[in-house]
């Protein structure tokens, strides 16, 4: 029996244009932050020149770069790459099943749910309101209103998957499946929080636990959210654009599988050579390593997809695109397990090299697939030709010069800025450059990137405009197909029993088990392990032979069985993230403070750090100086030995503050002791004073400086009223903060920068704009400011208090030749 | 066995554990991927072939 069907193409089209705006906004917003290394007026100065004197600031706060930058990045991941998903999965899944997506109203709610959550980050994310952690960035209010838009997301693809009137899952909806698992969990366990009001948040995890939890997400939000996804598109547009079947169906089975198991596991590697335990580490590198198979083979078998079209790339712009966005996740996937090993680590992390990589992979695999698949969508979804292929063509060129110059240019800077840093001067004992030079060196290239970044920005406008023509020649209209409806007992009738506890299944992990009870018990006992692991190895032969059939469909049943696929995933993705976050939960209070604690801030310099975080301080400088000698010459203390950061040094951080990037310097010894005389007030590195004028200008203290200036720090009051809600906050997470009444609480604040704003006095600072504010007066004004919070913060940083274990753990030597324990 | 090669604590062993799973979860998907039949593999893999929306006016 038949049936018409019409697919429901609106959404698609809907997704497709949210996805062209919203990616010039993110790609237009990243350029403009790439001028701001360049040009430290571009954060807010050049509006003076541009309206002929109308508008007068040194820097205006919401277009700074670190408020600009959590902009982009959740501009480009989220609302570009994001709606180009939906209107993929839209698209393929409803032909893939045969049906029409569920729920009109679902996919409606969808759409504008989320475009109502980018807009809200529009507005919140230059405004200051942030959670401090990469990629998730966003207030709790706007983190619900995601959860609850993807529950709406997942609810409509599994409903329609349930109506579907194909039995087999194709391994495109393999990877959609995968997604929609898998960012759920990431989501919602990387944005537990702790409200302290509509508009801020504590994480409940804190250094190496928010570390960690950080970049399980960070690095998964890359694989699920921006890999994933576009897989799935991949195995479904490009065997369409080819006219031919992806090249092996057998290593699209591998692919998928060894994918959605190793991913997961690889986030420590964001954390190499840090304190973080060397387990952690060992593990975040081995399954880095690990992935080269599984990226290679998908990238492979892609490209082996186009044998026998390789004609059409001189002529067909979507195999073009499609090509080379594969062929960028290939060199993508080579260079990411690269970086993950620990000694190129040491020289990539913190330095332009990662941002080189990851916008190989934005650009050339996301932005070029979804050039390719709006190429492919807009001729069948408004019913006409492509407007124009010399504009697609051109587009293509542009960008793919704007990404080579762009990669390029980050990886010279980023390793020559790495060799810099970590080269010592003839005697050996000092470092030879200073941060600035290395800084001043990598000019060229932040400038050069500026350009490939501008070039591939004009490219995908030549995109918008050729899509936007298309739409206008055609007539948008939904497709109508004749499918064959499918009997509910062909699909979706294995038993529950039958999908987890199988003879293959069973004998898989009851195998691996006892190979692992090998590995790990006392003599005698693991030979008996492995005795038992040979049995069942001898006992699944048997079994096969005796019901071959049965283990040749299980695969095949699975595939036609959504919710027990399902659940497989979830147990793939679940074992990954389990190994790494539960011991770190465990472990990480008692254990992981290596005779550091840190001390704990008072009201007013939490109130500094609520603003560090607020104005994205730490997209630009780090608080962990990693265990490599160059770090330690250059961040630790002189006479301090092993002066790294400990992991107990950020045990109470709400969020961890570690950074991902240094376009400045480590912060984590800037701070201090006590001045002497002083109650509360400290001073580090540099005096107060100083921090004042780098506030105010950062060319004063370090010419050259492309730092933003900060002149609204002067001008603005610290909230120091919501203090007694965030203290009460941070103690429910475990923070031993003392019991203090709310007027104690500002009492404290108040003394604090009283003594902060009176050292300023002292050493007479001055307002450029208050010329006449002097004295007292000035110290009145100065106290309430935010930059004396922040300088109260700046100063505390690396206090911490050594505690003495009771019976500390000593060095042993080991046996070279053994590699055991000597006695 | 691997105990004499690695050190102390116990979290030392869970890459080892790890790789163990990840090598017999590759291996058991190697094995089934490589028995599919090639009736079915053919088929699986023409599910976006099948059908036909390329009615538009002509590309």
């Amino acid at each position: 029996m038949t049936t018409s069907i019409t697919y429901d193409d609106r959404s698609v089209r809907r997704f497709m244009i949210a996805s062209l705006i919203w990616g010039i906004i993110g790609m237009l917003v990243g350029v403009i932050a790439a001028t701001q290394l360049s040009w430290w007026q571009m954060n807010g100065k050049f509006l003076e020149t541009i309206t002929f004197g109308m508008i007068k600031a040194e820097g205006i706060s919401f277009l700074t770069f670190g408020r600009l930058r959590p902009l982009h990045t959740n501009a480009v991941i989220f609302a570009f790459v994001g709606n180009m998903m939906f209107a993929g999965i839209y698209y393929s899944t409803q032909r893939l099943c045969k049906v029409r997506t569920a729920s009109d109203l679902l996919s409606s709610i969808h759409f504008w749910g989320w475009q109502l959550i980018i807009l809200s980050a529009v507005f919140t994310l230059p405004a200051g309101f942030t959670r401090g952690k990469e990629y998730a960035e966003l207030i709790w209010p706007i983190n619900i209103a995601v959860v609850l838009v993807w529950v709406v997301f997942a609810i409509n693809f599994f409903w329609t998957l349930a109506k579907r009137n194909e039995p087999s899952l194709y391994v495109a909806l393999w990877f959609y499946i995968a997604t929609i698992i898998t960012v759920a969990m990431l989501y919602i366990v990387n944005h537990l929080s702790l409200p302290t009001s509509f508009v801020h948040s504590y994480p409940i995890f804190g250094g190496l636990q928010d570390g960690l939890v950080q970049w399980w997400y960070g690095h998964n939000a890359v694989a699920f959210f921006l890999t994933t996804p576009i897989l799935g598109i991949m195995y479904y547009f490009l065997p369409k654009a080819a006219n031919r079947p992806v090249y092996s169906y057998r290593l699209s089975i591998i692919h998928f599988w060894s994918l959605v198991f190793i991913y997961i596991w690889a986030g420590p590697h964001h954390l190499l050579n840090t304190s973080l335990p060397k387990w952690l580490q060992l593990l975040g590198t081995l399954f880095s390593l690990m992935l080269w198979a599984p990226s290679w083979g998908g990238m492979l078998n892609g490209l082996l997809t186009l044998r026998g079209a390789w004609d059409k790339l001189r002529t067909d712009p979507v195999i073009k695109f499609f090509a080379a966005g594969i062929t960028f996740y290939g060199m993508a996937t080579f260079e990411g397990p690269l970086l993950s090993i620990r000694a190129v680590n040491a020289l990539s992390h913190y330095t332009d090299w990662g941002i080189g990589h990851v916008h190989s992979a934005a650009l050339g695999w996301n932005g070029f697939m979804a050039a390719g698949m709006f190429y492919w969508l807009a001729p069948r979804l408004w019913k006409t030709e492509l407007w124009s292929k010399s504009l697609a063509n051109m587009h293509f060129w542009i960008g793919t010069v704007g990404i080579l110059i762009y990669v390029a240019a980050m990886w010279a800077a980023g390793i020559m800025q790495g060799l810099m840093l970590g080269q010592v001067d003839a005697g050996g004992t000092t470092l030879k450059y200073e941060f600035m030079e290395t800084l001043e060196s990598i000019q060229i290239f932040y400038i050069l990137r500026s350009f490939g970044g501008t070039l591939y920005l004009g490219g995908f406008l030549l995109c918008a405009y050729n899509i936007w023509r298309t739409a206008r020649s055609g007539k948008a209209r939904d497709e109508t197909v004749q499918v064959a409806i499918l009997e509910r007992p062909k699909k979706d009738n294995m038993s529950w029993g039958e999908a987890l506890f199988s003879d293959p299944l069973a004998h898989v992990f009851l195998g691996m088990a006892f190979v692992i009870l090998w590995f790990f018990l006392p003599p005698h006992a693991d030979k008996a392990a492995l005795v038992v692991a040979i049995l069942l190895g001898i006992k699944a032969f048997y079994a096969f032979k005796a019901s071959k059939e049965k283990w040749t469909n299980w695969h095949e049943r699975i595939v036609e069985n959504y919710l027990p696929f399902s659940l497989l995933v979830f147990i793939a993705v679940a074992i990954g993230g389990s190994v790494q976050i539960i011991p770190s939960l465990i472990v990480n209070r008692e254990k992981n403070i290596e005779g550091r604690l840190q001390e704990l801030y008072t009201p007013l310099e939490l109130v500094g750090r609520d603003l560090y975080v607020a104005e994205g301080c730490y997209n630009c400088h780090s608080q962990m100086i990693r265990t490599l000698v160059p770090d330690v010459m250059r961040y630790g203390r002189f006479g301090i030995g092993d002066d790294y950061s400990h992991l107990g040094e950020s045990l109470f951080d709400h969020p961890y503050q570690w950074g991902s990037k240094r376009t400045g310097p480590d912060l984590a010894r800037e701070g201090g002791a006590l001045a002497a005389g002083s109650k509360y007030m400290r001073v580090g590195k540099r005096g107060n004073d100083w921090h004042f004028d780098h506030f105010l200008n950062p060319r004063q203290t370090s010419p050259g400086s492309n730092m933003p200036s900060y002149p609204w720090l002067f001008e603005k009051t610290a909230d120091v009223k919501s203090l007694p809600a965030k203290i009460a906050a941070q103690s429910r997470l475990g923070v031993p903060w003392p019991a203090m009444s709310q007027h104690e609480i500002r009492d404290l604040a108040e003394s604090q920068s009283q003594e902060i704003a009176a050292s300023l006095v002292a050493a007479k600072v001055y307002l450029p704009d208050k010329p006449d504010l002097q004295g007292d007066a000035l110290r009145n004004h100065l106290a309430k400011t935010e930059a004396v919070a922040l300088i109260a913060y700046i100063q505390k940083l690396g206090a911490y208090r050594e505690i003495v274990k009771d019976s500390p753990a000593r060095p042993s030597s080991l046996n070279p030749d053994s590699h055991r324990r000597n006695p | 066995m691997f105990q004499r090669i690695l050190v102390e604590e116990w979290a030392t062993y869970v890459p080892i554990i790890s790789f163990v799973l990840i090598a017999g979860a590759f291996t058991a998907v190697t094995i089934r991927a490589l028995r599919i039949g090639k009736g079915e593999r053919n088929r699986l893999a023409s599910l976006p072939l099948e059908e036909n929306s390329d009615n538009l006016k002509s590309l």
